[in-house]
């Protein structure tokens, strides 16, 4: 048994190595832009940041902003993937002695963790090394609970490449979802809001699955207890149910994906 | 011993049947022909031989392994060229030999000599998008040849080539199977080349087995001509004799043995025949050489009204 695991995880290696190889253009670019954006971010901003008590908005805004870029960067590889299943790579390395669910994690792992892993670096390092106290100003946990919110939709959308082997489908849905349903879904509590005392529990269910899918925007409700879990607990559900999306995309590989 | 052990297998693709209760069997060490109309199901076979689809219903086994459960283990043993090969389009040649080499395990050397055996290692820094769809073929037959395999699925592998390429794959499949003992599975529409190659046959139409044999059990059973090498001390004056008989079409002499044509139906008659003329003629041994595929195929397909 301990061969047959050796085996299965030393071809995940040397795929998921292959599939790093053809995603590298994406992955250099996004670095070429963000290092030199957030290191001057950091080197501009880090006067009025580290002199005001609150540290200030301004990091704030620049990782929102760069985390668009992370945006595009996981749901056009995600995309990818699906392209990969149904035009040619699956059927090329999938007809060589890997596994399934070795194959969907190769992807997994080059389409959504390193995006975001490499993301947080390039954001988090020129902070560390200019002054660590910008990456206190920013907040570790903001900056946790962004990359959270991208890999929670990553994985999901992951699942649905998997399902669907539809670039479209992972395009489009992955977009709007991340960018512009949170918006939208905004617009009914905003209602509520205007409303004085605490919403009513309906409400407040839903602006608690909002967070938990949207976990970078739970300080939008951090008042008036219109959040029934506090925020870690918010990114915690978030996590659980990344990794329950990352789980059933790799069981649905697994046992149902085949390659027509 | 059974390569390929198919039973009662069934495959749907949203609803509509493609594969009904297909079986046959291939032995170990066999060059198979599969034969049928476009749309029989050969492709969709060789695919849940391969493990790529997962079969509805019936029992598969392809060196003692089931494709889907086992597929990782089987594919270890089995290189594969599908019918329409599809590649990463910005990899470069070289990227795609040397990573499947790796995941067989084995060195880029290797994969190296698999791209000369077939052609390709001429372009090996080229990307794939840039590959006429010949040599997308080799590449194909190069990759399914990395790690030895046992068994070779070859999906039309002989389409998209030249003349040339076509003689030196089939000149490569018959190497592989005479002198490494690879069992080989072809589908391909050319009848005449699987003539070439093929010591065992498959006929599927309309998702379902029609015959499955060797070339002598089905050459007999149709009525098919049969040639037969006979090696004998004599054997100009064997010919000689061989010739006079009525259902012997055709006599070549040359090398110390003696090629036969038999006419369909004659071939019970023909073996009683020299095992007579063997003593006067001190026969050492007899060969069969190989059977006339177009009329099995004419014989089993098209007269049953399958063939498109």
């Amino acid at each position: 048994m301990k061969g047959y695991a050796g085996k299965l995880l030393y071809r995940v290696w040397v795929y998921q190595r292959y599939v790093h190889g053809t995603l590298l253009g994406g992955i250099v670019v996004a670095l070429l832009i963000l290092v030199p954006v957030h290191a001057a971010a950091a080197v501009l901003l880090a006067p009025t940041v580290l002199s005001s008590p609150g540290g200030g908005p301004g990091l704030g805004f620049v990782a929102s902003a760069t985390e668009l870029l992370l945006v595009f960067i996981t749901v056009f590889m995600v995309a990818s993937y699906a392209g990969d299943l149904s035009g040619g790579g699956g059927q090329l390395f999938l007809s060589q002695p890997l596994s399934r669910a070795g194959y969907a994690a190769a992807w997994l792992v080059a389409t959504v963790a390193t995006p975001c892993l490499v993301y947080a670096l390039s954001l988090a390092l020129p902070l560390l090394i200019i002054d660590p106290r910008l990456l206190s100003a920013l907040g570790l946990w903001n900056l946790m609970r962004a990359v959270l919110e991208v890999a929670e939709w990553g994985a999901f959308l992951f699942l649905l490449a998997t399902v669907s082997r539809s670039r479209a489908l992972v395009v489009i849905l992955g977009l709007f979802a991340e960018l512009l349903l949170p918006w939208i879904l905004l617009l009914p509590m905003a209602l509520f809001a205007v409303v004085p005392g605490t919403p009513p529990y309906s409400v407040r269910v839903f602006a608690t699955v909002y967070v938990v899918l949207y976990p970078s925007k739970y300080s939008f409700f951090s008042q008036g207890g219109a959040v029934l879990v506090g925020p870690g607990a918010a990114a915690a559900e978030a996590s659980t149910l990344m990794a329950a999306y990352a789980v059933a995309a790799l069981l649905y590989a697994k046992e149902r994906m085949e390659v027509v | 011993m059974v390569a390929i052990k198919v039973r009662a297998l069934s495959k749907s693709f949203r609803g509509y049947p493609v594969l009904r209760d297909v079986t046959f069997d291939v032995p170990e060490g066999r060059v198979a022909g599969f034969l049928g109309p476009n749309g029989a199901g050969k492709t969709t076979t060789l695919k849940v031989l391969i493990g790529l689809l997962r079969r509805d219903r019936g029992l598969v086994e392809v060196l003692g392994l089931d494709p889907w459960e086992e597929g990782m283990e089987l594919r270890e043993r089995v290189g594969v060229l599908h019918e329409k090969p599809l590649y990463p389009r910005g990899a470069r040649v070289s990227t795609l030999l040397r990573y499947v080499a790796r995941l067989r395990g084995r060195s880029y050397r290797e994969a190296l000599e698999a791209a000369k055996a077939t052609g390709v290692a001429d372009y090996l820094e080229q990307p794939v998008a840039s590959l006429s769809r010949g040599y997308l073929q080799r590449l194909g037959i190069a990759l399914a040849l990395i790690g030895d395999p046992e068994l070779l699925l070859l999906d039309e592998p002989t389409a998209n080539l030249d003349p040339l390429a076509r003689m030196r794959l089939l000149n490569l499949v018959r190497a592989l199977h005479k002198d490494l003992g690879v069992t080989v599975v072809v589908s391909s529409h050319i009848i005449p080349e699987l003539s070439l190659v093929c010591d065992y046959a498959v006929f599927i139409a309309g998702g379902r087995t029609l015959e499955w044999g060797s070339m002598e059990e089905l050459a007999k059973k149709y009525g098919v001509s049969s040639t037969y090498r006979i090696r004998a001390a004599e054997p100009r004056a064997l010919a000689r004799e061989l010739i006079g008989l009525s259902y012997v079409s055709a006599v070549e002499v040359g090398e110390g043995a003696v090629k036969v044509r038999v006419e369909g139906g004659y071939v019970d008659a023909f073996l009683r025949e020299l095992d007579t003329l063997g003593r006067a003629y001190q026969v050492k041994w007899i060969a069969y050489e190989g059977g006339e595929l177009a009329p099995l195929y004419e014989r089993i397909v098209v007269s049953r009204g399958v063939a498109s």
